[in-house]
């Protein structure tokens, strides 16, 4: 009896110093039993064929015969050398969504024939800056972290921390493994003293993609090449817009978000950084906007942009043919990573056969400018202990060829080499479902040579969201004229930015 | 041998069992709260950002009092003031109606001539919307009013056909929407105080008035209100910590991600803000964040204090104000009598 009552009031105890501690734990979804169990039931159907189809592929020189001629050949993946650790039970990935992971674990295993259930993720779940902090997070506490991904807007933040980055000659990579690759992304694998520090297998280029049957209605236009002319630079997208809004009775926008639109301008049309010498001068802050705000505010006021801010539950619902949101855009400003199944044009659609579902019914054209919108890079965390999966994984998803096209063929995605889009693309096997069939690499394909990140700065993502907010302000009327709106962007920014001085 | 066996029984002694009992919390609570509590004071003398093991003294007070030249001081300071001025309407908005509402419905429910039926529901009913966490609220609230054109009162309104609103950026609605909530989450909560305060009241009062013939009015008036002062004031402060720590309801009232109302930033909402990570690694804002906990921490000690002493029993207070100064004229008597002199 005694004992028992000792052995009560010891759990009791024990219980509350439990719960105490419960919120020192992560939060993230750990997943390790999902891909355990898929790679079991996977891997027993490669098996057969696995093994000799990727020893050969391995190595470069034998693709040389089919590829293009200009094709350079990529060194094999180096060894590690030595500053990370091996031997990690697993090769751990954090990230904040798991969608282009499951086609890579298949990928990456089939080239270099590593198990599959070696490979895990560590999902934050959440987006956008939300995921950078909760990264903060994990990087605080003591969680096995191997890769990370890494948003275009944030990246740079991360490679300019020794405490989060290691570089990729770590984990055996070297720069010319990236010959066939697009140049920009070399350059924002790189921190400011020119290490290497991040490699991406993915191409963001952006687009326009527009309702087809709107298009025919308002604009009488059949094909995407004419469409693309109809839209070929801002006056003529807004001339346009004009034409839609009132055959559509002022019910359809052109553009799908404000935000949108400033996705499309500042990475396509801006030209200076926003951060220079540590300072954002207000002249520079002009120089970067340019006459975006007033374009913003007169399109928005004329109704040619829709009143929906992007991630929220109005924005998608609008390409869709029915429901409260059912018409009110013409077409989004999407990148090539919007454009798969499961992702943003798909949600836009609705599902196939249900009421208001526009599926298939986009196209894709480049648009008013060429831009590009983020991009996914990997990077190495300094506790990494599987250095040469880590290293595998790096260079059959950014720099092997034949395993890149064998993702490019799974995916759909805009890969980082040129070699496998021209490929791709001359051989005309894609074909999206979303956009009717269209093969959408082949119209990013120029977009995506032209785009050059070299004014990003690790600030962007901070700018880019008290921007966005700023300007809706002023759209919406909260805030009374543009130099209103530029100082509210240029105050809230003062506030988050410590290091950077705004004038 | 047997006194020592005997003076061994008796210095067992079971106390430390006790102690050892309550150690968990008392180590968790120093680790968890006490600790944070003067590490919190001792950051808001650092810096921020990249500079946070610089000691810069009374800087961040500085900045949030009374701002400074540049465009960062000035942005910080603004906003703090704003911050604070939100909180107090808020906070004012929403304990208004609060207090009242529950002391109505307090009177009602203890009033036994009124007899309501199921009393036992009602009270768990207006209780419930305590229990709901603030997030399952705001979502609530979200889908029903917001800036969303597809949000269940503006697709009322278009229906209608009249233009949709933007109820967060408009001041008035969203604060309303705010203070709303608020009343509405809290009031069962104060009812059940105010019950057990009125409960609390000799009964024999009540009976002596009804004999006397006191309408209800009087009977209110002159007993209820009087002899509930107490729980009155013990809610008004308890509100008033909670109202100016104020944080959940304003910082999830907003559909676009990041996007806080400048009118509905509490001063706990700006600390957050100040304090998190944010959009940038590099930035988490420890000394400002300090400053303004200390700030808040302080404010509400002073307010809390006020209002403790201007609800102190009046008549108490004079009675002890009189024991005081009868002391006083003795001892100078005593003193006199000592030196030989008589006044």
């Amino acid at each position: 009896m005694n004992n028992l009552k000792k052995t009560l009031a010891l759990v009791a105890a024990l219980a509350m110093t439990a719960t105490a501690f419960v919120g020192c734990g992560g939060k993230d979804e750990s997943s390790t039993s999902e891909p355990a169990t898929e790679a079991t039931t996977e891997a027993a159907a490669d098996e057969s064929s696995e093994a000799p189809a990727d020893e050969s592929s391995e190595a470069p020189a034998d693709e040389s015969s089919e590829a293009p001629a200009e094709e350079a050949s990529i060194p094999a993946l180096g060894t590690p050398d030595g500053t990370l650790a091996d031997g990690g039970d697993a090769l751990t990935i954090l990230c904040w969504t798991e969608d282009d992971l499951k086609f890579m674990y298949d990928v990456v295993a089939d080239a270099s024939g590593m198990d599959k259930s070696k490979m895990v993720y560590k999902n934050v779940g959440s987006a956008g800056g939300e995921a950078n902090e909760k990264y903060a997070q994990v990087f605080a506490s003591d969680e096995d972290v191997d890769l990370y991904f890494c948003d275009a807007d944030w990246n740079k933040a991360y490679q300019n921390n020794d405490e989060y980055s290691a570089p990729l000659a770590a984990v055996g990579i070297s720069e010319d493994m990236y010959a066939n690759a697009y140049g920009y992304t070399v350059a924002m694998g790189k921190d400011n003293n020119g290490v290497l520090k991040g490699a991406t297998w993915q191409v963001a280029a952006g687009g326009y993609a527009y309702r087809t049957d709107l298009a025919e209605e308002y604009l009488g236009i059949k094909t995407p090449e004419d469409m693309q002319a109809a839209i070929s630079d801002w006056d003529a997208f807004w001339a346009t817009a004009a034409t839609v809004y009132e055959k559509s009775g002022g019910a359809t926008a052109m553009a799908d978000s404000v935000d949108g639109v400033w996705r499309a301008y500042s990475n396509g049309n801006r030209t200076s950084a926003w951060v220079q010498d540590g300072t954002i001068t207000a002249d520079n802050a002009k120089a970067c906007l340019g006459d975006f705000i007033n374009m913003a505010k007169t399109n928005y006021d004329a109704g040619y942009i829709s009143t929906a801010s992007q991630w929220t539950d109005d924005w998608l619902p609008q390409g869709m043919s029915e429901g409260t949101q059912a018409n009110k855009t013409m077409g989004f400003f999407f990148p090539t990573w919007s454009l798969g199944a499961g992702s943003q044009l798909s949600q836009a659609e609705g599902e196939e056969g249900k009421d208001g579902s526009t599926y298939g019914m986009f196209n894709i054209v480049a648009g008013p400018t060429s831009w590009f919108w983020g991009g996914t890079w990997i990077c190495v965390s300094p506790k990494c202990d599987n250095a040469t999966e880590a290293g595998q994984f790096i260079y059959y998803m950014t720099a092997d060829t034949a395993s890149m096209q064998a993702y490019v063929d799974a995916k759909g995605d805009f890969v980082n080499n040129k070699i496998v889009m021209a490929n791709t693309v001359a051989a005309g096997t894609n074909s999206n479902p979303l956009l009717g069939g269209q093969d959408q690499l082949a119209v990013l394909a120029d977009a995506a040579a032209g785009i050059d990140m070299s004014i990003a700065t690790e600030y962007d993502a901070t700018i880019n969201t008290t921007l966005q907010s700023a300007i809706k302000k002023y759209c919406e009327g909260t805030l009374a004229s543009e130099e209103d709106c530029v100082n509210e962007f240029l105050d809230k920014l003062s506030e988050s930015l410590t290091d950077v001085t705004v004038e | 041998m047997a006194s020592t066996a005997q003076s061994r029984i008796k210095s067992i002694s079971y106390a430390k069992y006790g102690y050892m009992f309550i150690a968990p919390f008392f180590i968790v609570y120093a680790f968890f709260q006490i600790w944070p509590l003067i590490n919190t004071f001792i950051l808001s003398f650092y810096g921020n950002g990249n500079a946070a093991s610089d000691f810069v003294s009374v800087e961040n007070y500085q900045t949030l009092l009374f701002g400074g030249a540049d465009r960062r001081s000035g942005a910080l300071h603004s906003t703090f003031v704003q911050s604070f001025i939100n909180t107090v309407i808020l906070w004012v908005g929403n304990f208004i109606p609060q207090i009242f509402l529950s002391l109505l419905l307090a009177v009602w429910f203890t009033d036994s001539k009124l007899h309501i039926p199921g009393q036992g529901a009602f009270k768990v009913i207006m209780y419930l919307p305590n229990i709901i966490t603030a997030v399952s609220v705001a979502a609530l609230f979200m889908r029903f009013l917001s800036n969303s054109e597809t949000s269940a009162a503006n697709i009322i309104l278009q229906n209608m056909g009249k233009d949709t609103i933007r109820f967060e950026n408009d001041p008035t609605w969203s604060r309303g929407i705010v203070m709303f909530i608020q009343t509405w989450m809290w009031f069962g909560n104060t009812m059940i105080m105010m019950m057990s305060g009125i409960l609390g009241i000799n009964p024999s009062l009540f009976e002596a008035a009804n004999i006397d013939g006191a309408s209800s009015g009087q009977v209110l008036r002159k007993i209820t209100l009087p002899l509930l002062k107490p729980m009155v004031v013990y809610t008004l402060i308890t509100s008033m910590i909670g109202g100016l720590q104020m944080f959940d309801i304003p910082f999830l009232y907003h559909t676009a991600t990041g996007d806080i109302k400048a009118h509905l930033r509490t001063v706990a909402v700006f600390i957050y803000e100040q304090f998190r990570v944010g959009n940038n690694v590099h930035s988490p804002q420890y000394g400002i964040a300090g400053a303004a906990s200390i700030m808040l921490f302080v404010v509400t000690a002073i307010l809390g204090i006020f209002v403790f002493r201007m609800n102190r029993d009046a008549d108490e207070a004079r009675k002890k104000k009189e024991r005081k100064e009868l002391v006083k004229a003795y001892k100078k008597q005593q003193k006199l009598a000592k030196m030989g002199g008589i006044d």
